[in-house]
Parts: C-alpha cells; sequence; structure tokens
C-alpha cells in the first residue's frame, strides 16, 4: 500500500492538469490495488513515518545521527527563509551573559571570522526603527536557525522553488 | 543584497529619492503618496553593505529605515 | 529573457519590501520579474498554521502552488518575525504522501475490518459512512455516534461540526483535541471568573516589570511571544524574568531566577505566595474587598481513572469534585499559613531564598507583573485547581487586568481558543461560554438554529478521555475524527486508543492531510485540504480572531474538513435522525436533509456566492452554492454579541490582521473587565468580573495533593513530554518538511549523566522505557537543550516511529478531564 501511495504521490502533479488523467490514474490504482491484494494477505500499514510498522510493534531506532559540520552553505527554498547553520554549535551558549553566535556572526567580528554578518533585517525593532546592535528580539538565534543532522529524509518534499517554476515557464516560452 | 522601506518626509520624497540614486548600488523601485519608498542596495561586501545602509541614514529626507531582506549569494558565473 | 540568481533576488527583495509598504512597483523597475504575468507572485495573509500565538504570515503564490512564506509586518502580534517552523510552513502541505483519495478497508471488493486500505470513490465513501452511522443511530441511538476534533479546525468547521453532532445527530459526543491542552485553563476560567479566556493581552509583556513563566517553555513553544519577553527584557533591565519547570529547558536562558520544583509542588509553591503577600501585609484589600470572594474547594476529588480502579474508589469527593462552600479572608489566610518558606522548599526541593524572590515579585505594590503558562499547569491533575491558585496571588495584589499586570494563560493551537472554547466544540459546552446541561442555553442556541425546542441533549457527551474508553467498551460505535492524530497524542493508546479504534463492533473514520498513525488505526480514511487549501479562522490566545481567504487548491480528491461535514450532512434526513414527537413540534422541517435544515436553510445559507469575491477559488462555497464561510460566522457571531463575545462583522476580518473580541462599537478590546478598557464594565465600577453574577472573582482556597502515579522502587523515573521547537504536536506536517526533520529528526529520552551511568549507560545508547501500560524503545541524549534532574527523563512526542503515549498515564484532572502527560512513572532498561 505504501508503494501505492507513494506511486499516486508521484503522479500529483499530472493529476492536478487534468480530470482526464484523474480518471485514467484512478482506474489504474484500482488494477494495482487488485494486483497488491492478490499478492498480500497481511494487514498493510500505511502510516509512513513509521514506516510500516504496526502501532503496536516498534521498529529498532537508528544510531543517533551526526551534526553537519561541513560549512557549505544550503540553497534557500525561498528568499526570506533563514538561513541553515552548516556548522555544529554544541556547547554554543546564548543566555543573559552571553551570545556565542554573535562572536562570529556581528558586525564588528566578521572581518576576523569570515563567518556571514547577521541580516540587516536584525538590527530593526518592533517599531521598525534601525538599531546600532542587532535588536533583542532577535537575540535567540536558535529560534529561526537550526542544524541539519546527517541524515535522510523520511517523507519526500515536493514544494518547487519559484525560480524553477520561472525557469521551466521561461523555457516554455521560448520554445512557442 | 538588501532591500529596506524608507519613510521620507513627505513633499520631500522626489529630492530624498536623487540623493538615495547617488549612493553607489543603491536603487529606488517605487513610491506612494504617504512618502514611503522602496530601495535595494547591492555590493561586494558586507562592509559595504553597511556603509551604504549609514549613508542612508544619513539622508536628511528619510525619517525611518525599514530593512526587510537580506541575502548574501556567491556569484555563479557559470550559469 | 535571462533571469539570473541575482536579478532574481533582487526582485525579489523589492516585491518584500513593496509588499510591506503597500506599494505597487511599477513593473519596468523590477525588471520584468514581478511585473509581468508568467512570473508574477500573489502575496496574501494567513495566520500562521502552527501554535497559539497566532503570528500573522504573507504567503506568495505562484501557479496554484505556494513558493515562500514570511512574516508580516504589518502584523501586531510578531511584526515580521516568524519562528523555525513559522518560516517552513510554504513547505508543510508538501509532503510526497499526501492523501489524494479516501481509502477504506477493504476484502474482496467490501469493506472488511481486517482488510487493506484500498482506493475508493467519495461516494462510495460517504456510502459506506452513511450505512454506519445509520446501523448504529438504529441499534444503539445518537450516544453511540462520536466525533474527535480539534483547536485546529477553523472557527467555521468547529461550528458546522457541533451544528451537525450536537443538533443534527443529537448527540453531545464530541469534544476537541483542546482536551488535552486547554481544558484545565477553560475550567479555572469559568471557576475564578466564570467567563473564559485571558483577561489581558500580548501588549501586556511591553508593559510589565516581571515575568513568570510556570510550567511553560515559551522559547520553544511559543517563540514569537518569547521574542517579545526577549525583546523586554534585553531593552528594559529593570525588568525580570522567573521560570519555574520540573527540568531545565531554553526557556531558562533568559531567567534571572530559574527554579527546578519537584512534579505536582507547584500547587504547594502557589500557596506559598499567597501565604507571603499575607504575611508580608502586601494584600491590595482595597480590591479584595470590593472585587473578590473566598471559597474554599472540595478536596481529595481522585484522579479522572476508570471508575473501578482503586484510587477513584478511595476518593471521598469523586463524584463532587467541583464543590466549594463561602468563607473568609481569615479563614483563607489561615489555609495558606501552613504553606511557609521552609515547608515548601522541603516538598519541592526549590531554596528558601528563590521561592522568597519569586513571591516578591508579586508583593511588591510597586512592580508590574505577568504569569505565563502552558502545558505545566492544564496537563495536570490538579490542572483547574493550579489555574485558580495563580489567578489568587494576582486577585490578592489586584494585579490583574491593566497594562502588564496579566495572569496569561497561553494556549497550545491555532484555533483553541477561536474553535475548541469560543464556539464550545466540548462534550458539556456551546457557543459563546453555555452549556448544554443549561435548559435557558439550550433553548438558545435551538432559537438561532431554529430547530424545535429539544433538539440538543441535555447530557454532556463523552469526552476525549472517555471516548477511547467508550471505545474500548464498545459503547461508542460510529466515530469520526478530524484534523488531529489521537492514536499518537492520546495517552494510554497501548491499552485504550489502540483496542478502541480496533474493536470490531466500531467503524473509525479518519480525515487527514497524510497517513498518520491515527490514519493508520482507521476504517476509513478521508484526504483533506489544510491551511491556505480553504478559507478560514483561527482565535489565538489573546482573544484575537484571523481570517484567510483559499489561496491553493488542495491536490488530487482532498477536500477540506468543513466540506466533508456538510457533504455528510445530505446523506440524512430529519426523520432518519429525530423522533416524530420532536418533527410534530415543526412539521415543515419533516423530509428534508441535515443539509437543508442545518445549513443551507438557515442563516448559514443567508450569504449568495457573489459575495465571495471573484478572484478568490473558495472550493466549498462554490460547490454548495452559497458564501459558507461567512454563513456560518455570522450565523455563530449571533451567540456573541451583546454577550460580552462580541465578532466584527465576518468581512472585516479579510482586512484587518485579526481583532481582539468583544469587538464593541468596532473597536477591540485589550484588557477585559476594567473600566475605561472594557465597554462592557458598569461606570463608576473601576473592575466588575461580570462573569459571576455579584461581579466578583473568586479566590480557591484549594491544597496540594499529591499525583496518582510517583516513582517507586520498580518504576523509578519521573516522565515528563512535551513538544520541540522544530515540531509541531505529532509531527504530521513537520516531520515531512526536510529541514526541520532533520534539525530534530528522532525523540530521544533526555535523561541525568548519572542516571545513565548509574545504570552502565551512555548517550546514544539503545534503551527500552517501561511504565505499568506499556513500554518504547529510543536512544539516550544526555546533553542538549533540556538538562533533566537526577530522578526524572523527558521525552517529546513527536516521533510517529517512538510513540512515548504507550507510557502515560491517562489520569485526567477530575474538573477539567484533562489528562496530565507530566507525570508518570518509569523504568529504563537497556535493550
Amino acid at each position: 500500500m505504501n508503494q501505492l501511495i507513494a506511486k499516486r504521490s508521484l503522479a500529483n502533479n499530472e493529476l492536478l492538469r487534468s480530470r482526464v488523467l484523474t480518471r485514467l490514474f484512478s482506474a489504474l490504482f484500482l488494477f494495482a490495488a487488485v494486483l497488491s491484494q492478490m499478492a498480500l494477505s497481511t494487514e498493510k500499514e500505511i502510516a509512513t513515518l513509521r514506516d510500516e510498522t504496526a502501532i503496536d510493534d516498534q521498529k529498532r531506532p537508528a544510531v543517533l545521527p551526526k551534526v553537519d559540520n561541513s560549512d557549505i552553505k544550503k540553497t534557500r527554498n525561498y528568499p526570506m527563509q533563514p538561513p541553515l547553520i552548516p556548522h555544529t554549535v554544541r556547547g554554543y551558549e546564548v543566555n543573559l551573559k552571553v551570545n556565542k553566535c554573535m562572536s562570529c556572526h556581528s558586525r564588528s567580528r566578521t572581518e576576523d571570522s569570515q563567518a556571514p554578518m547577521v541580516s540587516v533585517t536584525h538590527f530593526m525593532d518592533r517599531d521598525g526603527n534601525f538599531l546600532a546592535e542587532i535588536s533583542p528580539r532577535r537575540y535567540f538565534c536558535n529560534q529561526c536557525h537550526v542544524t541539519q543532522m546527517k541524515t535522510k529524509e523520511l517523507v519526500e518534499n515536493t514544494f518547487v522553488d519559484m525560480h524553477q517554476l520561472m525557469k521551466e515557464k521561461q523555457s516554455k516560452n521560448s520554445n512557442r | 543584497m538588501t532591500s529596506l522601506v524608507c519613510q521620507t518626509i513627505p513633499g520631500s520624497t522626489k529630492n530624498t529619492i536623487s540623493l538615495v540614486e547617488k549612493i553607489k548600488g543603491a536603487e529606488v523601485h517605487g513610491e506612494n503618496t504617504n512618502g514611503k519608498i522602496v530601495v535595494t542596495l547591492e555590493g561586494d561586501s558586507q562592509a559595504y553593505l553597511s556603509e551604504s545602509i549609514e549613508a542612508l541614514r544619513g539622508i536628511e529626507g528619510i525619517l525611518t529605515l525599514a530593512p526587510v531582506y537580506h541575502e548574501y549569494i556567491t556569484e555563479n558565473h557559470s550559469q | 529573457m535571462k533571469l539570473d540568481r541575482r536579478e532574481f533576488m533582487k526582485a525579489n527583495a523589492v516585491a518584500a519590501a513593496a509588499a510591506v509598504a503597500g506599494i505597487c512597483v511599477p513593473a519596468t523597475a523590477t525588471n520584468l520579474i514581478t511585473g509581468s504575468n508568467q512570473t508574477r507572485l500573489k502575496w496574501d495573509k494567513a495566520p500562521c498554521r502552527f501554535c497559539g500565538t497566532g503570528c500573522s504570515v504573507n504567503v506568495a503564490t505562484m501557479d496554484g502552488k505556494v513558493v515562500a512564506t514570511h512574516g508580516d509586518i504589518k502584523s501586531p502580534v510578531n511584526k515580521g518575525l516568524n519562528c523555525i517552523k513559522g518560516y517552513f510552513l510554504s513547505k508543510i502541505m508538501y509532503g510526497k504522501d499526501r492523501l489524494i483519495s479516501p481509502m477504506l478497508r477493504m476484502k474482496n471488493g467490501k469493506f472488511s475490518k481486517d482488510g487493506d486500505f484500498e482506493p475508493i470513490s467519495w461516494e462510495q465513501a460517504f456510502d459506506i459512512m452513511a450505512e454506519k452511522a445509520k446501523q448504529t443511530l438504529k441499534d444503539k441511538g445518537p450516544t453511540a455516534i462520536g466525533m474527535f476534533g480539534s483547536g485546529q479546525w477553523t472557527v467555521m468547521e468547529g461550528y458546522a461540526a457541533v451544528k451537525l453532532m450536537k443538533a443534527g445527530f443529537r448527540s453531545n459526543n464530541i469534544d476537541p483535541n483542546a482536551r488535552h491542552c486547554m481544558a484545565s485553563a477553560v475550567g479555572g476560567f469559568m471557576r475564578t471568573f466564570g467567563i473564559d479566556e485571558p483577561m489581558g493581552c500580548y501588549d501586556d509583556i511591553e508593559a510589565t516589570d516581571a515575568m513568570v513563566l510556570w510550567g511553560s517553555n515559551m522559547s520553544e513553544m511559543h517563540p514569537i511571544l518569547w521574542t517579545r519577553i526577549t525583546d523586554r527584557r534585553l531593552s528594559a533591565p529593570h525588568v525580570k524574568v522567573a521560570v519555574l519547570s520540573t527540568y531545565t529547558h531554553r526557556s531558562f536562558d533568559l531567567a534571572d531566577n530559574g527554579m527546578i520544583f519537584t512534579p505536582q509542588t507547584d500547587l504547594a509553591i502557589l500557596n506559598f505566595i499567597a501565604n507571603y503577600i499575607i504575611q508580608n501585609k502586601k494584600v491590595n484589600f482595597d480590591f479584595v474587598n470590593k472585587h473578590t470572594n473566598f471559597r474554599l474547594g472540595n478536596t481529595d476529588i481522585g484522579y479522572g481513572l476508570r471508575p473501578e480502579h482503586p484510587l477513584e474508589k478511595k476518593a471521598k469527593n469523586a463524584d463532587k469534585a467541583g464543590g466549594s462552600k463561602k468563607i473568609n479572608f481569615k479563614q483563607y489566610a489561615k489555609f495558606v499559613s501552613q504553606y511557609s518558606a521552609e515547608s515548601v522548599s522541603k516538598l519541592s526541593g526549590v531554596s528558601v531564598k528563590k521561592l522568597n524572590e519569586l513571591a516578591e515579585l508579586y508583593a511588591d505594590p510597586n512592580k508590574k507583573v505577568c504569569s505565563f503558562w502552558t502545558m505545566g499547569f492544564n496537563q495536570h491533575t490538579r490542572g483547574v485547581w493550579a489555574n485558580n491558585l495563580i489567578y489568587n496571588i494576582h486577585l490578592l495584589t489586584g494585579k490583574i487586568s491593566t497594562p502588564g499586570n496579566s495572569p496569561f494563560s497561553l494556549t497550545g493551537q491555532p484555533s483553541a481558543c477561536g474553535t475548541a472554547r469560543e464556539v464550545g466544540t466540548f462534550s458539556h459546552r456551546l457557543p459563546a461560554d453555555m452549556v448544554v446541561a443549561n435548559p435557558k442555553h439550550r433553548k438558545k442556541a435551538e432559537k438561532i438554529w431554529g430547530l424545535p425546542d429539544g433538539t440538543i441533549p441535555p447530557k454532556p457527551g463523552y469526552h476525549a478521555v472517555l471516548q477511547n474508553r467508550m471505545l474500548k467498551d464498545g459503547k461508542l460505535n460510529f466515530y469520526w475524527v478530524q484534523c488531529n492524530n489521537n492514536m499518537q497524542a492520546a495517552a494510554n493508546i497501548a491499552q485504550e486508543a489502540f483496542p478502541g479504534y480496533r474493536n470490531p463492533n466500531n467503524f473509525i473514520v479518519v480525515s487527514d492531510p497524510y497517513p498518520t498513525v491515527t490514519a493508520q488505526a482507521a476504517d476509513l480514511v478521508l484526504p483533506t485540504a489544510m491551511w491556505v487549501e480553504k478559507e478560514g479562522a483561527y482565535g489565538n490566545a489573546e482573544r484575537r480572531t484571523q481570517s484567510w481567504y483559499q489561496m491553493v487548491n488542495a491536490p488530487g480528491e482532498a477536500r477540506s474538513d468543513l466540506w466533508q461535514l456538510v457533504e455528510f450532512s445530505k446523506r440524512f434526513t430529519t426523520d432518519e435522525v429525530w423522533s416524530k414527537d420532536l418533527l410534530d413540534k415543526k412539521p415543515k422541517l419533516k423530509g428534508k436533509t441535515l443539509f437543508e435544515v442545518l445549513f443551507k436553510d438557515s442563516d448559514v445559507g443567508k450569504f449568495p456566492l457573489s459575495e465571495v469575491p471573484e478572484e478568490r477559488l473558495n472550493q466549498e462555497s462554490r460547490d454548495f452554492g452559497f458564501y459558507i464561510q461567512k454563513g456560518l460566522f455570522e450565523e455563530y457571531a449571533q451567540f456573541g454579541r451583546g454577550k460580552a463575545h462580541d465578532l466584527a462583522p465576518y468581512d472585516r476580518y479579510h482586512q484587518e490582521r485579526g481583532l481582539r473580541w468583544p469587538v464593541v462599537d468596532g473597536k477591540e478590546t485589550l484588557w477585559r473587565f476594567k473600566e475605561g478598557s472594557d465597554p462592557y464594565v458598569k461606570p463608576g465600577a473601576d473592575f466588575e468580573f461580570y462573569g459571576k453574577p455579584d461581579g466578583r472573582a473568586i479566590i480557591f482556597a484549594l491544597p496540594y495533593e499529591p499525583a496518582p502515579e510517583s516513582p517507586d522502587e520498580e518504576y523509578d523515573l519521573w516522565l515528563s513530554t512535551g513538544r520541540v521547537i522544530e515540531h509541531w504536536h505529532t509531527g504530521s506536517m513537520t516531520q515531512r518538511v526536510p529541514e526541520l526533520y532533520k534539525a530534530m529528526p528522532d525523540a530521544l529520552v533526555y535523561m541525568h549523566p548519572d542516571d545513565a551511568k548509574k545504570r552502565g549507560m551512555r548517550r546514544g545508547d539503545l534503551v527500552k522505557i517501561s511504565s505499568r501500560r506499556g513500554s518504547v524503545q529510543t536512544r539516550i541524549e544526555t546533553r542538549g537543550r533540556n538538562q533533566v534532574p537526577v530522578g526524572l527523563v523527558f521525552m517529546p512526542f513527536f516521533d510517529a516511529s517512538r510513540l512515548v503515549n504507550k507510557l502515560t498515564l491517562d489520569a485526567t484532572d477530575p474538573l477539567s478531564k484533562e489528562t496530565d502527560y507530566k507525570k508518570c512513572a518509569v523504568k529504563i532498561e537497556r535493550v
């Protein structure tokens, strides 16, 4: 059944495009469903995030993944997305006394650290005034910025970058 | 690259825009009747961007600056 | 035209700024990108899909897809900010395993409880649902039909569900997952003030001198409110922050006074503060004498377990849990005098110095104080008491209903207030704080709905925990779950929920965008549209109602909860669901469908399709032929207008970044119960707690009582469960966003290094955690964001692959029926 769902999701884009296609595909699914039913007799599980495991059972938990410490920037999904942290932050203190992140990312430290300076948006207070230092409302970096573990996602995400959408349209137009 | 919304002193908007456009890498993209303008700043370094922002702040006709968007890119000429 | 990354980025930067400033950018100035039709981004506003803070976000769509989201700079709540979850809203709808057609468990082409899921059409789905519902009604009557809904339903969905269940099917067995979350807060408000929801608002943060967090990790669970608290604390150095919890978490990073207490002893600490205020002669008698009464509450009220449980049999007042009697200030002072700093320090493990420091924040007449609490108070077998006790402190000092003085109950879900509480989707409630047990309230509802007297049954239905028990016992047989994932979120799922759903006598329907754990336990799964795939409204923690338009279409055959509810109502005629006696009172309703009676021909159907803006999608309205969201909202608003729950006309919400009710003469209300800021307070009253007949709030004498289960020799650790910033509740949306998944992929058990060492374990070891109810495997974390004390472990519940709720105890507060997810006893062994 999992495979079935995956197959149908794969077809998502096409499905949206045309009702005719929808019908065609659902006929296919039914056919596939009949096939799968013939082949399998045990109960099939659908919860993707449980990886085909029954509710009263459990899959063996994988070992703890390591933090991606490659220092390689990842492309953002859209311009306003906060950048991900490409290095480990283990032991970084950010509290009333100290902000470890700013010891590299603050404006005055970037020449030494060669780390990207915090975005200028961070200098704006609640009322839209521009401050000399980062706004206290942005003080806790970990509310928007996270590290990434070296692990594979459980479910693929079909989000499309707008740049990609536009490129597709442009190439379509120029082909005309 | 950064974009900002600036509140100019209404009435002096036109004059302010011309001052803004004198800053290297600055462009004005639109205005409304209340004197708000949209500005982008481009520069090759962070230091240059901060300088440009300082320069913007120094313009008399600008009341407030609200940075909206900010991103660094590494230019990729193979594209 | 060539678009390089830089030009594209610049165009985006311009578009973002232009959207903020409300400036129309000429096409020529934007390098064709935002100007031309083929590349235009359409920006719109919507409240965030996640927590109760109620941030507003700007959503960009292109070609029927959401392509970007960012914090709405015009919103007074978040002023342009989002948390990490909020910034990734764009991706929550695009998990590859979105459900796109109904699926039924089948064998040989027919429904079979032990069959495999196969795709079917909506027609077939409603056929089998109607067949099962009608059979259940015939065999067992309305009490065997039930629904489990959500504080994530839109206001309109919750309202339609209540109407369909309570009036249509005449069953009060409808409850929201907010039962797990806000029921104790509701109980506290109703008991102390006689009216639900906070008197203050978020503006209190910028006006206060001290903020105290009680069992709330706002840094992770209400991140944007935390940015406001951080802003206040760091920009005004005299401001102090105190944080109380059973373990150290991120909110302690800002704490001037951080306190770790032994689970359950918060009740004693609260009474100690009241005692401190009295002993140090800091009672504001002017306020107390004019605006409060004192009462002594019943004690020994049990733990909401099954009645045959020994603890329930032993409890003296299990059947009179809500009872109380009038006392005076002297008696109250004597009652709390047993809670000295020394005795409470011994009980709670918090030092006398820290306790005194905390109490002084409240006692000092020159300090304005906000208290914030969430699940630490609410998910508590004495949750209503904890809520009552914090109000005591604010009432004794008169620090309430004025800017900066605010006992503030935070909500977990985006519309726990708007939908679950205000609409009244609880098993005992009706809209606008009314209850089914009150004949006048039923009559009012029946009048607005145009239904015969006696349609709504007077007996409260099964609440969330009871629903699972009744499913297991075979008394609830047709069950529909919408907009939540209770097979992962309910306590004691191994013993109650799972056997309940799989009971062969029951037919379980689950509506969800994704194949969740709950969907896996169902018999019929309905693919559901989410967030901006539909039009809706949410109500946040500060009484702010916000609406949004549908911006994109849902994939495949997915339809909103609203469409599903209303479409299903077409399958029933009044003769099938109502008695002859009832129909004889209104013969013209005979033979009509529930769709006609409850929706189309009622006030819900009053607004024509022409009122839907032409450029808007609105799948439901275009299908049903009238502006259904507006109709539902406006009919619902009739309940609260003139009753201190006034909502503005629906259309206005599309223009505003939300409005805080009561909205009177077009103006929102920031502080309730205070003359000058609340139009419902009588002139000259100064303060008026008008939820109570005499306008006085109640200060309750209530003791510390122990938890139902605490560590012993065999199960030697406390287990607390909870959330993390990266994931929304059970993770069904956020685990499908790769960036969020990779930031926090698995639910680990946080353990003190000494506790690990004692058991010969270390970080990363595979362990089995067991309670008296079940077991679960995970790995140990001894460092990171949470530092637990010796004797306590913490494990979050977002991870579908490791169901921590197999361990938790389904004990509830007997008053609110809310489960305590923060305390049970477990043991940990190496696997």
